[in-house]
């Protein structure tokens, strides 16, 4: 019987007298003693002595002897005085009154502050160059959360993730305080006296003035920098011109190749909600591109499903995974080097029925488009044949070619990068397109930026600036240099050098930055919030951007300054309203026909509003191709300044791109932005060099491991990262990053590396910068570095949390693609629990239910909502180090999972915040009953309530809930102004997540029962909801059936995720809708 | 100065509590009640001198304040009040005497070399300074019995409900702050004396009876005698705060800067709290006005006032009037001025006869459940309230009875007021 107990030892097992002796003691016999609960106990009890002491309750004796009576021992009595004393103290202190506070009222009120109530400002963002029309909340007279302008025609309301961080960047305590001279604080008029002196000497002794501006200024900003041209337009021919500079270098190109086309620097306006079919080339419209929150929500509406007569196909050729890549259809990834070519093909393709289409539609555009692209195509074949050698997959290209053919004029090419041939071909595909007055437009007062007095590009003037004139080479051309709001130095490392030999150089940028440090004088602009700018985003719309505080330093406006260093005798304000009245009058006229003199009402109507249209209908004439296009010199001054291209075959082509938060670095030291996690790599605090995984394998390199990236310019190092979907022989690095404290900030030093290095120089040393298929080698280092990623887990665990459907499944219900049936099987299954089985008793909501629908199909990713949510709850910023250990406390977050093969991925964005559960795991396992359920289907967090002790966070099937670790810093007595005061500021040790906006939805109740009516759906909105460029956000009463999330929620691509578990989530999802296209089309 | 005095009389009685409990917890724990080694009697004639003079003062003091109306009452007449004062003052010369005679038989003891006299001698003098001091504010301040039962009494009463209201106190003669102190320091000093109270205290003659019984030993007389005083004590501090919860802010009446009367101006004149307090309708804060709206009338009304000289010389420099906030909620709770405003409640329910207060107290505990008690009423009961005056039309508001009325359904989900 092998299982009895009494056979004897195993013969093999030695049984020395000893071991036989320690097996009885240790096996006291039943009868005597059952249990023991320790082997010390056991021992103790067979050796018969007594089984417990004293001792061992407390084997260290207790802490700290009080007033026990020991003989011998004097030292007991002091230490029970100062316990005494301690707890009388203790005590003492206890039973305090709660500290005076001090109510300051105004001595005279301003009678639009009621203090509690916010205002609102119309005003236009001045955070990137696309300006978009916002609406910025102010509480007691301070901005704290920014929002879009929903009566804006052009941005209608949406504002991506920089522009709503740039409320924080009001706050930042790196800005200049001062004007300063030489580094020495200055008043403002030692200032006006050196560059109007340095401006004057410069007339005199007959050299140049050169005003080095960003793109995008306003139409009084422009106004003024003619003023100033003119003021020093000297007699002896002074030459006095202005500079455009575009760290990316997409609108120069854009503006040059359609200054060659069409006659006129000016853009393309981009409308992707007319398009059938979108092309990306490069161009990251959903990130950086231009004005990514305008195309963000244009995008949206393209691609709805529900859209007639179709959802709108996207394309995007491009080297590495971008956010509008990612948002894509069909991607053809391509290094840098082969789009010129990939575009040809395209082209060429557009162009062989050029003449037939043309008829069809008589349009003349397009026949004139063929006859140049052909010409043009010859040319730069017998220019540029090392191109040809490229692997091209062409059969998709063409494929491509023939999407866009049938779609015509509802068809966009959208390029991007600083490679004029690849945008010389891509206006061109877009001419053969005929969409002039459709997608693409070019109308005749289309404008690009300052037009006059002729500008010149940066790359002449910095070769101006290089030039020595005069007897010993040893004097510059340029007098006189003064950088308005831009920064150069960041990009070209030699500026500081060149800028040696001007007598006079000034910059008005915020802060010291590199630019600044390397003037003389700083005239630091301040904040756009705190001055008056305008924008015209397009012919017959300016947006009005009003201050919405005095500024908080001694800084004065850009425009001020021109003024002042123009001689203007009108004080800003007044020069910017009589030039606004002019546009007011002249509106005024065109609409109805009369001349009339602008009211003062007019005025105050266009400050509310924050934006004047004066023409709101879409196309004026179209602007024709030129008609005498010099195709020769066309091929060869684009194709020459095109990427070069020859690579070893172990060599990488390096792409410097922007990143969604920090885009080209301006906002380095805003710590909403450095913590919002990129929304591919997810890596917050840095940047990374983004190899294809099977590169990075080959090479043996993992997440983390620091390669060294060489160019012909220099070498950095930085962390690498496997990324899906990059082109082979690519790596993608990200600008921005690590500048100097000094220069920057301190949020910005000491993350990432400056990438600006490696900018390359274009053909035979000219200052056309390169910023893609930069010839490079990556060697490894053998170092690590642990990245910040805010989220390592990218898998579903097969739970279908986000879910994707195909067009096909929407257009045939009964003919289901494989993973629509396989996601409706699993529904079925996922949903069998939801009758009623629950634990607990259901809840039943008798007024309202509040409810979210997030739509996967319109959501991009962007992160914008993120920034939102940050800015709205006072969501503290935790820094790298807390990042790694996952502690960032962002309330929402944005989960991406990948599909498909690591080479060619598909991507899912996916918001993910509280879900607020009907039957809420977290809220049957807090002890203190700190979360718990409203009436109104809300889970309710209560932060004095929690004591901390995270169960809710363990047992969160969403991992939605933030531990605040820290007291984060809120202290900083200039940042803690952005923090809204209708939301408690959390501290240590509380469990927080998102409430659902719920003092919005108080607030909005509030306002409802004052006004003495019910709400209606709209009446709240979240802040996600509020921010989201794509409208992906919806929120509401689920209760109402006629309420959009009611709706969103009963449409057949809602669901809500871990429906198998029985939480009963209040958000819908909607699943994605990839467009498989070919259907209807051809 | 002044602020010491308010330190001394904030902790300085707590101080001298903790320190009595802390030195007998020790003597009585750990030197086991060594007392300190007898003298010489003092004679049987002293004896009586001391228990009298003790059971005068004791009495006085103590009926004074544990029945304070009482006592005011009957030192309402001036005559009740002199025949008092004389009783008081007879009684208190006689326990002098009898101290003075313990206190000189305790230094001829230390003279003659008997050991350990020196803290019985410090406790002793203490003792007799008190009572010299007492003696003295008898016949120098007239009516020191009023003082006493309007100043010292409140104030006595406000420690045991740990919240001490020192204004009064502070502001008394010299003389009655060192009678307190003196008593305060001969309360933390006591019990280190080593003296038994027996062989001060009437009890001893009590203690000697049981003693010579058999029954008891003079230390545990000493021990009963202080663990009643013990529990005494501890019986009067929960009493005391048996009136008022911790954490609330009830009954909170901060000095203002300008001595602004709201008895004046929302009693007397009747000026509508919304005249100034104008955010009550439209916002979360009711508001504090701005000094320009007492500017309103004070340019011209009542200028010579050294206290609208203060507002208008802080109006003049562009300063704001520094006013202490009275009814403050915790950073964590949300409330709603004009939720409230417009659902028809009226100010005073939650700030009390605001037009009767000269300087505004906080009437109510503003605690959660305070807050939660009116809500969850108001819900079940869903009274109608009218529609806000300023959504209706004027035509609507002539005839009063026809204004629309709607339920109130107050909420009490926690994110009403917790964000």
């Amino acid at each position: 019987m092998p299982n009895d107990p009494q056979i004897p030892p195993d013969p093999s097992e030695p049984t020395t007298p000893a071991a036989s002796a320690r097996a009885t003691s240790a096996m006291p016999s039943l009868a005597s003693r059952h249990w023991w609960q320790s082997l010390v106990e056991l021992e103790r009890s067979s050796d018969g002595a007594a089984p417990f002491t004293a001792d061992d309750e407390f084997p260290d004796g207790p802490p700290l002897v009080i007033g026990m009576p020991r003989t011998g021992d004097p030292g007991t009595r002091r230490d029970f005085f100062k316990l005494m004393g301690l707890s009388a103290t203790a005590a003492m202190a206890a039973c305090q009154r709660a500290p005076e506070q001090n109510i300051l009222p105004y001595t005279t009120k301003p009678d639009e502050v009621i203090p509690g109530v916010a205002a609102w400002y119309g005003t236009a963002c001045g955070a990137c160059p696309a300006r978009c029309g916002l609406l910025v909340k102010t509480r007691d007279g301070r901005p704290i959360k920014i929002e879009g302008n929903p009566s804006h025609p052009v941005s209608a309301g949406a504002v991506c993730a920089v522009g709503q961080a740039s409320v924080l960047g009001l706050y930042d305590a790196d800005r200049a305080r001062v004007p300063s001279i030489d580094g020495h604080s200055v008043t403002w008029t030692q200032v006006d006296a050196r560059v109007r002196d340095g401006l004057t000497k410069a007339k005199g002794a007959g050299k140049a003035i050169r005003l080095v501006v960003p793109w995008g200024l306003g139409p009084t900003e422009q106004s003024a920098l003619a003023q100033l041209c003119s003021a020093h337009e000297g007699a002896k021919q002074v030459d006095t011109r202005i500079v455009r500079f575009d760290p990316m270098g997409e609108r120069e190109a854009t503006a040059e190749t359609y200054a060659a086309l069409y006659g006129v620097g000016a853009f393309p306006e981009t409308r992707l909600d007319a398009a059938d079919v979108i092309v990306g080339v490069g161009a990251d419209f959903l990130g950086t591109w231009f004005a990514p929150a305008v195309y963000g929500r244009q995008y949206a509406a393209a691609r709805n499903p529900a859209r007639q007569p179709r959802m709108a196909r996207h394309i995007q050729l491009e080297a590495h995974l971008s956010l509008t890549g990612a948002a894509a259809d069909e991607r053809i990834i391509l290094a840098p080097s082969a789009w010129a070519s990939a575009m040809a093909l395209i082209v060429g393709a557009l162009a062989e029925d050029a003449d037939a289409r043309a008829d069809r539609e008589s349009n003349p555009t397009i026949k004139a488009a063929g006859i140049a692209a052909r010409a043009l195509l010859k040319e730069t074949a017998t220019s540029r044949g090392a191109v040809a050698n490229v692997e091209l997959p062409t059969s998709a290209l063409l494929a491509v070619a023939n999407e866009l053919r049938v779609a015509g004029s509802k068809a966009v090419l959208v390029c991007g990068g600083d490679d004029r041939h690849v945008h010389l071909l891509a206006a061109l595909g877009n001419a053969l397109l005929g969409n002039q007055a459709s997608t693409a437009v070019i109308s005749s007062t289309s404008t690009g930026g300052p037009t006059q007095p002729e500008a010149m590009s940066y790359a002449a003037f910095r070769a101006e600036l290089d030039a020595k004139v005069g007897k010993v080479g040893k004097v510059g051309k340029v007098g006189a240099v003064i950088f308005v709001g831009t920064n150069p130095a960041l990009v070209d490392a030699g500026l500081a050098q060149a800028l040696r030999g001007v007598d006079m150089t000034a910059s008005t940028a915020d802060r010291l930055d590199e630019t600044a440090r390397a003037c003389s004088v700083h005239a630091p602009e301040g904040h756009f919030l705190e001055a008056w700018t305008d924008h015209a985003p397009r012919p017959g719309v300016e947006t009005m951007g009003q201050p919405c505080v005095a500024p908080l330093f001694d800084t004065r406006p850009r425009l001020g300054s021109l003024l002042a260093w123009a001689g203007e005798a009108q004080d800003s304000f007044a020069y910017f309203k009589s030039r606004w009245m002019k546009t007011i009058a002249t509106g005024a006229s065109s609409a109805s026909g009369a001349g009339a003199e602008p009211s003062m009402l007019a005025w105050d109507a266009i400050v509310r509003e924050g934006v004047l249209v004066t023409s709101p209908s879409v196309v004026p004439a179209v602007r024709a191709l030129r008609s005498d296009l010099p195709y020769a010199d066309l091929a060869h001054a684009f194709v020459e300044s095109s990427a070069a291209t020859a690579h070893a075959s172990d060599a990488f082509e390096l792409v410097l791109h922007e990143s969604v938060a920090l885009r080209d670095g301006a906002h380095a030291n805003n710590g909403w932005l450095q913590e919002l996690p990129d929304p591919i790599t997810k890596v917050t605090w840095g940047n990374v060099a983004a190899m294809s995984p099977a590169r990075a394998r080959a090479m043996g390199l993992a997440d983390g491991d620091v390669v060294e990236i060489k160019t012909s310019a220099g070498a950095i190092r930085l962390p690498v990262l496997a990324q899906p979907g990059t082109a082979a022989g690519v790596v993608a690095v990200a600008v921005g990053y690590g500048r100097a404290r000094e220069a920057a900030g301190r949020n910005a030093a000491g993350h990432g590396v400056d990438a600006w290095s490696l900018v390359a120089r274009g053909a035979s040393g000219s200052y056309k910068f390169q910023r893609s298929a930069i010839s490079a080698t990556v060697a490894v280092s053998g170092q690590t570095s642990p990245l910040a990623i805010s989220q390592t887990h990218a898998s579903q665990e097969g739970r279908e949390l986000a879910r994707q459907i195909s067009t096909d499944d929407l257009r045939h219900p009964h003919h289901e693609s494989e993973e629509h049936e396989e996601t409706e099987r699993r529904g079925r299954a996922h949903r069998a629990p939801r009758s009623g089985n629950g634990l607990w008793p259901t809840h039943t909501y008798a007024g309202h239910r509040w409810a979210l629908a997030v739509d996967l199909n319109a959501c991009t990713g962007c992160g914008a909502c993120v920034v939102s949510c940050n800015a709205e709850n006072n969501i503290p910023v935790v820094g790298a180090e807390e990042v790694r250990r996952r502690r960032e406390m962002h309330w929402m977050r944005i989960d991406r999972y990948y599909g498909g093969t690591p080479e060619a991925p598909e991507v899912l964005h996916q918001p993910m915040m509280c879900q607020h559960c009907e039957n809420a795991p977290c809220e049957t396992v807090c002890p203190v009953l700190a979360t718990v359920h409203s009436g109104e289907g809300l889970n309710q967090q209560i932060y004095n309530r929690c004591v901390g002790t995270r169960y809710c966070a363990n047992n969160c099937p969403t991992k939605v809930r933030r531990f605040n670790w820290f007291d984060y810093p809120h202290g900083d007595s200039l940042q803690k102004m952005v923090l809204n005061p209708d939301v408690v500021v959390r501290s240590r040790g509380v469990m927080e997540k998102c409430s659902m906006c719920v003092h919005r939805i108080e607030e909005g109740r509030a306002l409802a029962n004052r006004e003495a009516r019910t709400l209606v759906d709209g009446d709240i909105q979240t802040a996600c909801q509020q921010s989201c460029p794509a409208s992906a956000i919806v929120f509401g009463d689920a209760n109402d059936a006629g309420s959009a999330v009611s709706r969103l929620a009963k449409s057949g691509r809602a669901y809500h995720i871990l429906e198998e578990i029985n939480v009963k989530p209040q958000v819908s999802y909607l699943s994605r809708v990839k467009n498989r296209g070919g259907h209807d089309h051809g | 100065m002044t602020s010491l005095s308010v330190a001394l009389f904030t902790y300085g009685p707590f101080f001298a509590a903790f320190g009595f409990a802390a030195a007998w917890l020790y003597r009585w724990g750990i030197l086991r009640n060594r007392n300190a080694p007898a003298v010489a009697p003092v004679g049987a004639a002293t004896e009586t001198a001391l228990v009298l003079g003790f059971a005068t003062l004791f009495i006085g003091h103590v009926t004074t304040a544990v029945a304070p109306g009482a006592m005011r009452a009957l030192l309402a007449d001036p005559d009740r009040t002199a025949v008092i004062e004389t009783i008081g003052l007879v009684g208190a010369l006689l326990f002098a005497w009898g101290v003075g005679a313990r206190l000189r038989a305790r230094v001829q003891g230390a003279r003659a070399g008997v050991t350990d006299q020196m803290p019985a001698v410090i406790a002793l003098g203490l003792l007799f300074a008190v009572c010299v001091s007492g003696v003295v504010l008898t016949v120098f301040y007239r009516w020191i019995t009023i003082w006493y039962a309007y100043i010292s009494v409140p104030y006595t009463r406000s420690l045991f409900a740990l919240e001490p209201a020192t204004e009064a106190i502070v502001a008394s003669p010299f003389l009655i702050k060192f009678h307190a102190l003196l008593f305060m320091a001969l309360v933390a000093s006591w019990p280190m004396s080593g003296l038994s109270l027996a062989e001060l205290f009437p009890l001893r003659s009590v203690a000697k009876r049981f003693a010579e019984a058999g029954a008891l030993s003079t230390s545990e007389v000493d021990r009963i005698t202080h663990l009643s005083l013990l529990i005494a004590a501890l019986a009067l501090v929960m009493g005391g705060s048996l009136g008022c919860r911790v954490g609330t802010q009830q009954g909170h009446a901060p000095e203002q800067p300008i001595a602004f009367s709201h008895a004046l101006h929302a009693g007397l004149y009747e000026l509508d709290c919304q005249y100034c307090h104008a955010g009550a309708e439209r916002s979360r804060h009711a508001g504090v006005p701005s000094s320009s709206v007492c500017m309103n009338c004070h340019t011209r009304v009542k200028t010579e006032s050294p206290e609208i000289q203060r507002l208008t010389q802080l109006v003049t420099t562009n300063q704001p009037v520094p006013w202490l906030k009275v009814h403050r909620l915790p950073d964590f709770a949300f409330f709603n001025h004009a939720s409230h405003v417009s659902a028809g409640l009226v100010c005073q329910k939650c700030h009390g006869p605001v037009e009767k207060m000269v300087r505004v107290a906080q009437q109510e505990t503003m605690s959660m459940g305070w807050c939660l008690d009116c809500h969850r009423t108001l819900r079940e009961a869903r009274p109608e309230a009218p529609l806000p005056l300023a959504t209706l039309s004027p035509s609507r508001l002539l005839d009063v009875d026809k204004i629309p009325r709607r339920h109130l359904s107050p909420p009490t989900d926690c994110s009403a007021c917790h964000r």
